[in-house]
């Protein structure tokens, strides 16, 4: 809707592991809006050596926490309401269980959030109304609210068109040897 | 143009000559039981053709062979002889007779090629009725309004006599003083008892529970639906049978219809034609320049789909040198990953900073053939002494690359 384009919503997916090996993966938006009048339910696909790799989680917040010794990457298939009239979409994370550190500290959970956006273009006609029409609500508590990374999207942004500026001015000044060497030529 | 052009003289026509002549050079067949060497004698220009006797010699021995093996069966002539047999599936020791198959012998005597039972012994099943004991019907067995001790006892005794034939137990059942039953009463009753049994039996649901009657309860209701909705299937008459798939055809046609004009619409959004409803028309997406473009897909995941479309991009790129620049040169503008947190705008940028780069290291290729090209032109013979204007190519490369980290 910042882009003012076919209401695009911005989800974030992702996951805190306990050094403890106790994990939890989750769903979120990325301002801990409610997430209810697009999501219907979102599937984490574990690895098949857990018992029912696939565990549906259909009430928010979408969280899973399971016990485990290994990473690996989950799908996330995100379900959309029915009258979205839409597939799931699936999204993939890699289970972190240890800090790039190393350290292992049981008090201070490992925290590997991946930010995304699942944009739907040109929506059915009611759900486009229902989304212009919508009032973002709180999602339902976490307990796990305090460890929530906080992204910065205009930072990177602004760090990548410093670097664009750069190279158009480098690129300007080679086109100018060029047409010197030309002309000399 | 060749000879034969120049002569008028068609292409097709000769080849199609040619064709003919293949066609007619038949090849010789090798006749079955022939040897190789003596089929070699035969060339094609021999007027001699084989005969196919040897091929009906060898029939007539194989024959023969097979008679002389049957004669020779270890066991003897075998005969055919109608003689008496036991049925154990009856009851009454009705004696009948049949044609069985006998070996005779070099003595003359006659015994039967297969001496046990009965050979259809084996498909003469029967039903296991479980029965109840006074104590069981007290403890085990659950009530059944209706259903009295003595009708279910005979219940149990018609469903054993009739082995579970349903349809002819509901047809013939009668009961003194019962009620009307149909046959799902009966059935509902006589797998109730069965369970009850079964469960009691065994102490509980859970050693019995891979037993169909557990498994799979009788469902009453389940059962006079299904028989009802199969009922109206068989009873519709051709009229309503043709309305109905004339019915299913039109909204084949619509549900078709509608896919087209949908398909229709989205071809039309992608040649950036007219935008979707209420004027929303900015593509969420990019192409590899950076320029935005419609997705592939109506929901799609933004960071996912650019993060790939960008490393495909850069995973592409030939020779491997070209690559190694370009990690290069992105790592001196310190952008080393794809952004963290992948906004529309974030992902233009990335896309099209990527795009620029690219372009620029082909400028600078460019940059550097010319000016060595310009060195040489003036100065051919510097070459010769291993340098264009006196430095060393390395250092040149080196300088370009400090211009790069100046700017």
């Amino acid at each position: 809707m910042a882009e003012g384009q076919a209401q695009p919503e911005v989800f974030t997916d992702t996951a805190t592991d306990h050094a403890s090996h106790k994990w939890t993966i989750y769903l979120r938006h990325a301002k801990n809006e409610d997430l209810a009048h697009l999501v219907s339910k979102v599937t984490f696909g574990l690895h098949s050596s857990f018992a029912n790799p696939n565990r549906d989680v259909e009430y928010q917040p979408f969280e899973l926490t399971e016990v485990g010794w290994g990473e690996f990457d989950i799908t996330i298939k995100v379900h959309f309401r029915e009258d979205v009239r839409e597939g799931p979409v699936e999204l993939y994370h890699h289970l972190t269980l240890y800090d790039a550190s190393g350290s292992n500290n049981a008090k201070r959970p490992v925290v590997h959030e991946v930010y995304d956006e699942i944009v739907l273009w040109e929506p059915p006609e009611e759900v486009h109304r229902r989304l212009a029409a919508h009032t973002p609500a709180p999602a339902p508590q976490s307990q796990l609210a305090q460890f929530h990374t906080q992204f910065n999207p205009d930072y990177e942004y602004r760090r990548l068109q410093h670097a664009r500026q750069r190279v158009a001015a480098i690129t300007n000044n080679v086109k100018v040897q060029l047409a010197a060497l030309e002309s000399a030529a | 143009m060749d000879v034969k052009d120049i002569l008028g003289v068609s292409r097709s026509a000769s080849a199609v000559a040619e064709r003919v002549e293949k066609v007619k050079e038949k090849k010789l067949v090798k006749p079955k039981g022939m040897s190789r060497e003596a089929f070699a004698l035969l060339s094609a220009s021999h007027p001699l053709h084989p005969s196919h006797l040897a091929g009906d010699l060898r029939k007539e021995a194989a024959l023969k062979a097979t008679r002389e093996k049957t004669k020779r069966s270890s066991r003897g002539r075998a005969v055919f002889q109608w003689r008496p047999f036991a049925n154990p599936g009856r009851a009454d020791g009705l004696q009948l007779k049949h044609w069985v198959k006998c070996f005779q012998d070099a003595a003359g005597k006659v015994a039967p090629a297969d001496p046990g039972e009965y050979s259809f012994a084996k498909y003469n099943k029967k039903v296991v009725v479980l029965r109840y004991d006074d104590e069981e019907w007290t403890s085990l067995i659950t009530k059944q309004e209706g259903w009295s001790r003595e009708e279910t006892d005979h219940l149990l005794d018609v469903v054993q006599a009739l082995d579970l034939r349903w349809l002819v137990i509901a047809d013939r059942y009668e009961f003194e003083g019962g009620a009307r039953r149909s046959m799902e009463d009966l059935k509902e009753r006589y797998y109730a008892v069965q369970r009850d049994l079964l469960v009691g039996r065994a102490g509980g649901p859970e050693p019995v529970a891979h037993e169909p009657l557990v498994r799979h309860p009788y469902n009453r209701q389940h059962e006079q639906e299904r028989k009802k909705g199969l009922e109206l299937l068989l009873d519709r008459t051709k009229e309503q049978e043709e309305a109905e798939s004339r019915v299913l055809a039109e909204a084949a046609a619509i549900e078709s219809a509608r896919k087209e004009e949908e398909a229709a619409r989205r071809a039309s959004a992608e040649h950036g034609g007219s935008p979707g409803p209420g004027g929303l028309g900015v593509p969420p997406v990019f192409d590899e320049s950076g320029k935005p473009a419609v997705p592939p897909k109506r929901a799609i995941v933004r960071g996912a789909f650019c993060r790939e479309l960008a490393e495909g991009v850069a995973a592409r790129l030939q020779p491997a040198k070209v690559q190694k620049a370009l990690e290069g040169s992105m790592a001196e503008l310190k952008v080393t990953e794809f952004p963290r947190a992948p906004t529309r705008a974030a992902c233009g940028a990335y896309i099209s900073l990527q795009a620029e780069v690219l372009a620029l290291l082909e400028l600078k290729r460019q940059l550097a053939t010319n000016q060595a090209l310009a060195a040489g032109n003036k100065r051919p013979a510097a070459r010769m002494e291993g340098g264009d204007d006196g430095t060393p190519r390395s250092d040149k490369r080196q300088r370009v690359a400090r211009k790069f980290a100046d700017d």
